[in-house]
């Protein structure tokens, strides 16, 4: 029996591995049935992906030996993408940051915030395929998990390891940052996919891309870019890398993955992401104890409270560091500012020494904020 | 010349704008563009290699060419960042040297680092590598003796991909070692072993066997690709079974056990106590060539005495069958009683 309702598919779909684009109905259908294991190219430990051409009621297809196939994969690269990329409008958004700035820490921190309290921002937010988000659920149970000491991501590798999928096309192996999928659906009925990506912080070096592998080519689809900025990494060693060379790098990777003229500037928002506020936000006067929002008929974004918590940080980083500030103002048109920070330095009432704790401070705004601007530019709010 | 690189996360690596993972070692003279394809290799998997150095020996295609590449990754303290850090130690044979630098010399006898706190650099001095010393065919002693290393070298010499599940006690090392020497010389880098990765970590790279430390009772190493044969030495009172087939050069081979079968009126006291002992499955390939190598087309199939135990799998089949013609003629009789009694 039917129990779905009708659904309508998106008019072209862009695989977020591979950043293919094709129609809805040239999706691969990944097969279930155990003798029908293996495939080509997404590995001898996956289904065999293919084109069906038998369905049952559901709109499900049929494999070759009659098991109800629900997994759809991108017909260029055969890697698993959740169903929804067919139904739903996607957000791509790439979060950009040195190695060590905390991008991993405030992916866990944003996404755990927004499972406990997207209410009150006025949506929802959920996983697509939970299957999928496996390695962001390692992130939030290390940091906010109960029972146990907390536990900080471990260092994102640059290559393996459960970070990324691999293929194999003839006898070249293609490695791939594994996208994280979430719903995130307004009071108003409009709900969006939202494509995340966890890349080293190596990745983002000038000089480490080349032919071989993709790992930042999701940068050419970015509808927002999300760039994590550690202010307390520039004078706490001297060896750090500088920050404001990776976001010319990021710039000029958009450009070339992206077409983007070399004399244009990027049409997509820039969120800066200040981590590790807590260590810094109080001493330059910003206040951000309480969450950004505006309480209506729709509950949204405080966007009067963040322009000004923005403006705040803008001078402080144009103080501290006005080489980043250029480089963004000879990039980019739409930059927000919005400092954050997944954890907190407090002492411990029994101990009496200083330790991290895990407290999430308006580590869900960057996230949230990159969605409210892709929205605006789609028309849709 | 041999080359080596160490790769691991510091703060500065050898290029200048490089930190986090880079490497931080490298032979001078080594392409730079042969570091991406090393990357995988750098991996460490927590879950399986326990804390442990994990090896590989696998090869890679650079330039049109293959190239040999024995990796040792261990897990190295925390980075200047704080977060948990490994260090990757590679030692790569270009393809002159593929036939005379032996992949389990280097895992035997080579210094390989567990950390790095030098300052990076080139080296110019090529990596020394002492010829091995000593046997490590006793590794095999917990897990049913050395016959076990040529039952696996045919297996991936035919083609076949392995993993091979070995107990917690012994050592993975020595057990890749061990496996290598079986294999013909100029095959071994082709062939490929790897310790501690997992099935989806190496399905891409060439490495024919796995060998995985696990306990008896963990499912992780339940994770195998159709195709992968799985040689488990970690229960050894499990032997083989009776009739277990092989494949030699693509061609299916039939091991027979029946020859080793236990006497049936033996006691079940001491049937449990043989069965605790290993067998040994003996895939004899002594003709060695002039050079040293091994013969693998020939295969035959026997056993050591002393180590060797009877099994009791053949005969408890023909109890079995004997079981099922009883029961099968007395419901016979009863069904034809039944059919004279009431035709009557």
């Amino acid at each position: 029996m039917n129990t779905t309702a009708p659904s309508s598919l998106v008019g072209q779909v862009q695989c977020p591995s591979c950043s293919h684009t094709f129609r809805p109905e040239n999706i691969r259908f990944i097969a279930e049935h155990v003798s029908l294991q293996g495939d080509r190219i997404a590995g001898p430990l996956e289904g065999l992906r293919f084109r069906a051409s038998r369905f049952d009621l559901d709109g499900n297809a049929i494999d070759m030996d009659g098991r109800v196939c629900t997994r759809v994969a991108c017909p260029s690269c055969h890697i698993e993408m959740p169903r929804a990329l067919l139904e739903s409008p996607t957000c791509f958004i790439s979060i950009v940051g040195a190695p060590g700035s905390g991008k991993s820490c405030l992916l866990g921190a944003a996404s755990w915030s927004l499972r406990k309290s997207a209410g009150q921002y006025g949506c929802s937010w959920v996983d697509v395929e939970p299957r999928l988000n496996s390695l962001l659920h390692g992130y939030e149970s290390g940091l906010f998990g109960a029972g146990g000491a907390m536990r900080k991501p471990l260092k994102t590798e640059v290559s393996g390891g459960d970070w990324y999928n691999q293929i194999k096309v003839g006898t070249r192996v293609d490695i791939m940052p594994k996208p994280m999928f979430f719903r995130i659906a307004r009071q108003s009925g409009a709900s969006s996919v939202i494509v995340m990506y966890d890349n080293a912080g190596e990745h983002f070096l000038p000089l480490v891309e080349n032919a071989e592998p993709p790992h930042t080519r999701h940068l050419g689809q970015a509808q927002a870019l999300l760039f994590v900025f550690d202010p307390t990494m520039v004078h706490s060693s001297d060896n750090s890398p500088r920050q404001e060379l990776i976001l010319i790098e990021t710039v000029a990777r958009i450009r070339r993955f992206a077409g983007v003229g070399q004399n244009s500037k990027l049409g997509i928002p820039v969120i800066i992401a200040l981590t590790k506020a807590d260590l810094w936000a109080g001493k330059v006067g910003i206040d951000i104890t309480h969450p950004p929002v505006k309480p209506g008929k729709f509950v949204d974004l405080d966007r009067t409270k963040i322009d000004e918590v923005s403006a705040a940080a803008h001078a402080f980083v144009g103080r501290l560091f006005p080489e980043l500030m250029q480089s963004l103002t000879a990039f980019v048109d739409n930059v927000h500012w919005v400092p954050c920070s997944a954890m907190k330095n407090a002492i411990n009432s029994k101990s009496g020494v200083e330790e991290i704790q895990p407290l999430a401070t308006w580590s869900e705004v960057p996230l949230l904020l990159a969605f409210d601007e892709i929205a605006r530019r789609q028309g849709r709010k | 010349m041999p080359y080596e690189v160490v790769n691991t996360s510091v703060a500065r690596g050898l290029t200048s704008e490089h930190s986090g993972f880079c490497d931080v070692l490298r032979t001078r003279g080594l392409p730079e563009e042969i570091t991406p394809l090393l990357a995988p290799f750098n991996f460490y998997n927590e879950k399986l290699a326990r804390g442990k150095p994990a090896y590989g020996v696998r090869s890679i295609r650079f330039g049109g060419r293959m190239w040999g590449v024995v990796s040792r990754v261990v897990l190295n303290g925390n980075d200047y960042t704080g977060r948990q850090n490994r260090l990757a130690h590679h030692v790569i044979a270009p393809p002159s040297e593929l036939e005379t630098l032996c992949p389990a010399a280097v895992l035997a006898g080579y210094a390989f680092r567990d950390t790095c706190n030098e300052s990076p650099r080139y080296l110019d001095r090529e990596p020394e590598v002492p010829e091995i010393a000593g046997s490590f065919d006793d590794v095999w002693e917990c897990m049913g003796g050395k016959g076990w290393r040529s039952h696996i070298a045919a297996l991936a010499l035919s083609g076949s991909r392995v993993v091979v599940l070995i107990p917690l006690s012994a050592e993975g090392r020595s057990v890749v070692i061990s496996i290598l020497l079986g294999i013909p010389i100029q095959r071994r880098w082709e062939v490929g072993v790897v310790e501690a990765s997992s099935a989806e970590q190496c399905w891409a790279h060439t490495a024919l066997i796995r060998v995985l430390a696990i306990d008896a009772n963990d499912a992780e190493g339940d994770r195998a690709w159709p195709g992968e044969v799985v040689v488990d030495l970690r229960r050894q009172s499990i032997p083989p079974s009776a009739n277990q087939e092989v494949l030699v050069e693509n061609e299916p081979v039939k091991l027979d056990f029946s020859a080793f079968a236990t006497p049936v009126q033996e006691s079940s006291a001491s049937k449990t106590e043989k069965s605790s002992k290993p067998i040994m499955v003996h895939i004899d390939f002594s003709s060695q060539t002039a050079d040293g190598t091994h013969d693998h087309r020939a295969p035959s199939f026997g056993e050591e005495p002393a180590q060797s135990t009877p099994s009791v799998g053949a005969s408890k089949v023909v109890w079995k069958q004997t079981i099922v013609w009883f029961i099968l003629g007395a419901v016979v009789g009863a069904l034809a009683g039944f059919f004279i009694v009431n035709l009557k």
